[in-house]
């Protein structure tokens, strides 16, 4: 058996060894054994993930509209990486975290089924597939967002589901649009395609779009802070590590970076995202739940993403330099943001004495990463995207001090994520190894995203050179400043008049205006509909008519229909009409 | 006439004969019957595929009965005729297995069965049928064939259902026949001929033809269930579930938008049609029909009345890529003739498993019913994330093929009315399939007196069905799969 064999069965493998064992999980016998596999659903993408590339494509032309699997590239091996790591670390996770819960068989079913979505569209080739594998991720996760069946994992379920299918259509649109009368691509053609076609303006808005909804982009992000936190602890890691990642991989592939410069667009994303890192930040700090916070740190950090695509989309030559960063800084904050959701779950299964301290080092750790530390991954990170930043020119917008700045913001969130998550000193005891097992491999795993071979030495050496560091560490210093400052002075406050009413943002913030203004125009339907009262103000009386035009619209649609089922008119007076027609044409 | 032209002839007798033989059995005759039906199905599979090896392989089958004069009855086999034969013969044997389990201690199965056999013989009639007389024969023939289908029941509700039900397709029937009639006075018998059988001289004649046009499809359009023509559907419901199932996705609706594709293609031919402008009009008719059914069937609390105005919405996803000039919306659209077939009949399969085993017949109804019957919900629920268009279901290749053929055609617009149509699947699809999957049961349902959840020859069609409608999306790249037969059409036959 060759190795371009063995490649290929574990580039299958890949998608097809999850997607098989949910199968299994649907059949009463074979639920057992497919339930022990379960945990390790990941493990032929991890080792087709660490195994030497270049090898080629697998595929079937007759497979849907033809299927292309391969994991060539940086770009695709890097995502592959821990998009596997972070599935097999949930996996371990949730066999130890779940081994009491009743519902577990359809935990692991969606589980599975989300698996293969994730690790098949990164290791897809041709944009049909990655259209499959990425809306069974979608439509899977669903499984897990409301698994707990409380109101509120219905409501995150319900908000997720009909904001994740808006995206969908954008994107399909997208993908129709790209691929034109060539029926379907390879995922490398994408750009190209893109940049050679006459619509490519309205493309690279609706490939941003349809991705950012995944991704968190800003005013897109209003399902996120609501379905992450809600899912199992293992859920939330992959949800929030890997699959908002997906939304960056659809950029990352299907934008025309560095072949033609969208200056309008890339600024649009710099903005926006740099709006999210910090807005994302302000919101999160509102929170107390500890996996909400993380939501909102995902969402900001996320922005850093956003902008650092903006960068490549405004800048040609920028975008192989920021094309790298955007894959370090995800890889980076996969890991952490995954080992820092399982932390939640870890620290709480800790008290205290020496487990304790260990937990609350490494959850400070991983916060560190996140906020961009020196010599932490997370700091060449932001290294990287500064510099590619630093290959473009930015008018008055002052780039790399706003990013620094975001790095406070960062700072400042992960404080306050500890704060609401460190073990308290209760009663002694030490975290299950099925829990802490997973969640330190994620940890070492970040520490040791150094050495990926994708990162140059040179770049290495910046890591450790005085100004990178004093760079690196002016935005945690002043991050942990203000926090201790604030938290001071609140104490401060309390011990002076009692507590203050704390202002907390509900979660999903936006969406909680939408849904206020919704009801609001339907109470106003009910009210117009129910009394003659004149309504006072112009708002109410436009919310009103809306409302009002609405019900009549359908009404009147629904009368249609009844007169339809009694037919006699329509039919005759069609009939009638054609048959004056043909008797004037014929005569 | 030698063996392999009268093999069309064969085809159409298959069922016909059979169907005349059940009537003359009597109620006891069980075995016999569900014997005969059986054979006669599989006979027919057979030699449908022998018709589609054939007919792959180049080949054409051709008979010919001196009819009227200057016009024969003409039953052809082309590629496209072999397109829906091949999905007639594979559902009626889906349904007459279907059938056979839920007609289970009726009344009157042998007038059933044998109108059953004879709606398909016409539905083969109506596929084979190699120009215009012969096509307006068999379509008759199938308005007669279904009416006792619908009446079934006899009760008030389904007599009432069965008057519309007249009253709409005598009305199709007399518009197509005037439309028939005014082609034949203009220009003589029309064999249905790739690029259009219009002859040039006639070409003048301008209103004429637009008015001939208007009257086929309003003809037509009636079987297809076009807004506004679609009223009798809804109504026709209260027919037992195997015949909504062969009403919705193979006999009646398939048989008016195959002949709405046969006019626009081989009477007017694409590109004379689009000269002419009546394209433009249809396929903004299509479209309208399509966002209009799934508004309706969003408003709907009945199951069976929610799945008869989506069908409404899909049929028009044919219309709609015949409507609009090129290759690759044509492709969408044929492909779709067996797509919707599929899938529909696999919701309507379900339908009537859940009407059967546990009374339930209001969307209300569903909750927690997944855990009751699982196979029937894990069938529902693939059919109906592919008619949302979700890959790898076969709706998602119909969608895929539409898109991209409107671009090709400059009709940016119709991908406004896929998504629309697509977030409105979803809207009065996905509710259903969470009540069943992710709710507890509103009442405890009956336990199942049998290991299966239902009975099997309930239970085997609906997930042949099923597992059909993903395999299609999923083989779609296969020279034999639905779609790679489309693109054998639209090459041999349907080239605009």
């Amino acid at each position: 058996v060759s190795f371009a064999a063995l490649v290929a069965v574990a580039t299958i493998a890949a998608f097809a060894f999850p997607l098989f064992l949910s199968a299994c999980m649907a059949v009463r016998a074979l639920r057992p054994t497919a339930a022990r596999l379960a945990p390790w659903a990941a493990t032929p993408a991890l080792v087709l993930a660490v195994s030497p590339h270049g090898l080629g494509t697998v595929g079937w032309s007759w497979a849907l509209l033809g299927v292309r699997l391969g994991s060539a590239g940086p770009v695709t091996s890097g995502f592959l990486f821990v998009t596997a790591c972070l599935w097999l670390a949930s996996g371990v996770f949730a066999r130890t975290y779940l081994a009491e819960d009743p519902a577990r068989a359809r935990f692991w079913g969606f589980f599975l089924l989300t698996a293969s979505g994730n690790l098949g569209l990164v290791v897809a080739r041709d944009v049909a597939s990655f259209y499959f594998f990425y809306v069974l991720m979608t439509f899977a996760a669903y499984g897990l967002v409301v698994h707990a069946g409380s109101p509120e994992a219905r409501r995150a379920g319900r908000v997720y589901v009909v904001m994740a299918l808006a995206g969908e259509m954008l994107l399909l649109t997208a993908l129709l649009l790209t691929v034109r009368a060539g029926i379907n691509a390879g995922i490398e053609d994408v750009p190209r395609l893109v940049a050679a076609s006459s619509r490519r303006e309205i493309i690279a808005v609706l490939v941003l779009l349809g991705f950012g909804v995944k991704a968190g982009a800003p005013l897109l992000h209003m399902w996120l802070p609501l379905a992450h936190p809600v899912a199992p602890t293992p859920a939330s890691a992959v949800l929030s590590g890997a699959m908002i990642k997906a939304g960056l991989l659809g950029w990352l592939q299907f934008l025309p970076l560095g072949i033609v410069a969208l200056p309008i667009h890339g600024l649009a994303c710099v903005v926006a995202g740099l709006v999210s890192a910090f807005l994302a930040v302000a919101l999160g700090l509102t929170q107390r739940d500890p996996k909400t916070i993380l939501a909102y740190s995902s969402v900001s950090q996320m922005g850093f993403m956003l902008a650092t695509v903006g960068i490549a989309l405004t800048v040609r030559e920028a975008a192989p330099a920021a094309v790298l960063a955007t894959l370090f800084y995800a890889m980076n904050h996969a890991l952490a943001k995954g080992a820092l959701f399982l932390g939640t779950a870890v620290a709480r299964a800790t008290a205290s004495g020496w487990p304790a301290r260990l937990v609350t080092l490494g959850l400070a750790w991983l916060g560190l990463s996140i906020a961009g530390a020196p010599l932490s991954s997370g700091a060449l990170a932001k290294i990287s995207v500064k510099a590619a930043a630093a290959r473009g020119a930015w008018g008055a917008l002052p780039l790399p001090l706003l990013l620094s700045l975001a790095a406070v913001a960062s700072t400042l969130i992960m404080v306050h994520f500890l704060r609401q998550t460190v073990p308290r000193p209760a009663e002694r005891r030490a975290p299950a190894g099925g829990l802490w097992i997973p969640w330190a491999s994620l940890l070492v795993l970040d520490v040791v995203l150094l050495v990926w071979p994708g990162v140059a030495r040179a770049e290495l050496a910046l890591l450790v050179r005085p100004d990178k560091v004093w760079a690196a560490a002016w935005p945690v210093v002043a991050g942990v400043v203000v926090a201790i400052g604030v938290a001071r002075l609140r104490r401060a406050r309390d011990e002076d008049g009692g507590r203050a009413a704390r202002r907390e943002v509900p979660a999903g913030d936006v969406l909680h205006v939408v849904e206020l203004a919704l009801s609001r125009v339907r109470s106003a339907a009910r009210t117009a509909e129910s009394s003659a009262a004149p309504l006072a103000s112009l708002p109410d009386r436009l919310r009103a008519s809306s409302a009002l035009l609405g019900d009549r619209l359908l009404g009147w649609a629904e009368r249609t229909e009844g007169a339809l089922g009694a037919f006699a008119t329509i039919g005759l007076l069609f009939l009638v009409l054609v048959f004056v027609v043909l008797a004037g044409q014929t005569r | 006439m030698n063996l392999h032209d009268s093999l069309p002839l064969v085809v159409v007798l298959t069922s016909l004969v059979p169907g005349v033989v059940i009537f003359l059995l009597t109620e006891e005759h069980r075995r016999t019957r569900t014997a005969l039906n059986l054979v006669a199905a599989v006979a027919k599979l057979v030699l449908t595929g022998y018709l589609v090896w054939g007919v792959g392989r180049g080949r054409s089958y051709e008979t010919r009965i001196p009819f009227l004069p200057g016009a024969d009855l003409l039953l052809r086999a082309d590629s496209f005729s072999l397109l829906f034969v091949t999905l007639s013969a594979v559902l009626w044997l889906v349904t007459t297995v279907y059938a056979v389990g839920y007609m289970e201690g009726a009344s009157n199965r042998s007038r059933f069965f044998g109108f059953f056999s004879l709606s398909v013989a016409s539905t083969m009639g109506v596929a084979l049928a190699g120009n215009l007389l012969t096509f307006f024969l068999f379509y008759e023939m199938l308005t007669l064939s279904t009416y006792p289908l619908v009446v079934h029941r006899g009760t008030t509700e389904s007599i009432r259902a069965g008057d519309v039900y007249l009253r709409y397709t005598f009305l199709g029937g007399a518009l197509l026949l005037a439309g028939v009639a005014s082609l034949y006075a203009l220009v003589g018998s029309l064999e249905f001929t790739e690029g259009g059988a219009l002859p040039v001289e006639v070409a003048e004649e301008r209103l004429l033809l637009v008015t001939v046009f208007v009257l086929l499809i309003g003809g037509l359009g009636v079987k297809a269930a076009v807004v506004p023509l679609h009223g009798w559907l809804p109504v026709a419901m209260v027919a037992p579930a195997p015949v909504s199932a062969l009403l919705h996705a193979v006999a009646v609706v398939k048989a008016g938008a195959f002949g709405i594709t046969r006019v626009v293609y081989d009477v007017y031919g694409l590109r004379f049609a689009h000269e002419l402008g009546v394209t433009g009009p249809l396929a903004i008719l299509a479209a309208t029909t399509i966002l209009y059914g799934s508004v309706m069937a969003l408003r709907q609390r009945d199951l069976k009345a929610r799945l008869a105005y989506s069908t409404i919405s899909q049929v028009s996803y044919i219309i709609l890529g015949v409507a609009v000039v090129g290759t690759l919306s044509t492709i969408g659209g044929i492909v779709h003739l067996v797509h919707q077939g599929l899938m529909k009949i696999t919701l309507f399969f379900c339908a009537g498993n859940l009407a059967e085993e546990l009374k339930i017949h209001k969307v209300s109804g569903l909750r927690g019913v997944g855990r009751r019957m699982p196979w029937t919900m894990g069938a529902f629920t693939l059919a109906a994330l592919g008619m949302i268009g979700v890959p790898p279901m076969a709706g998602f290749v119909t969608k895929w093929y539409l898109g991209i053929g409107a671009l090709e055609a400059g009709e940016p617009w119709v991908l406004v009315v896929l998504v629309a149509s697509s977030l409105l699947n979803a809207a009065y699809f996905l509710p259903i399939v969470y009540d069943a999957w992710f709710r507890e049961p509103g009442v405890a349902f009956p336990v199942a007196g049998r290991r299966a959840e239902v009975s099997l020859s309930l239970l085997l069609p609906t997930l042949t069905a099923a597992a059909l409608s993903l395999a299609v999306g999923l083989f779609a790249g296969h020279p034999l799969s639905p779609l790679g037969w489309a693109k054998l059409i639209a090459d041999r036959e349907f080239r605009p």
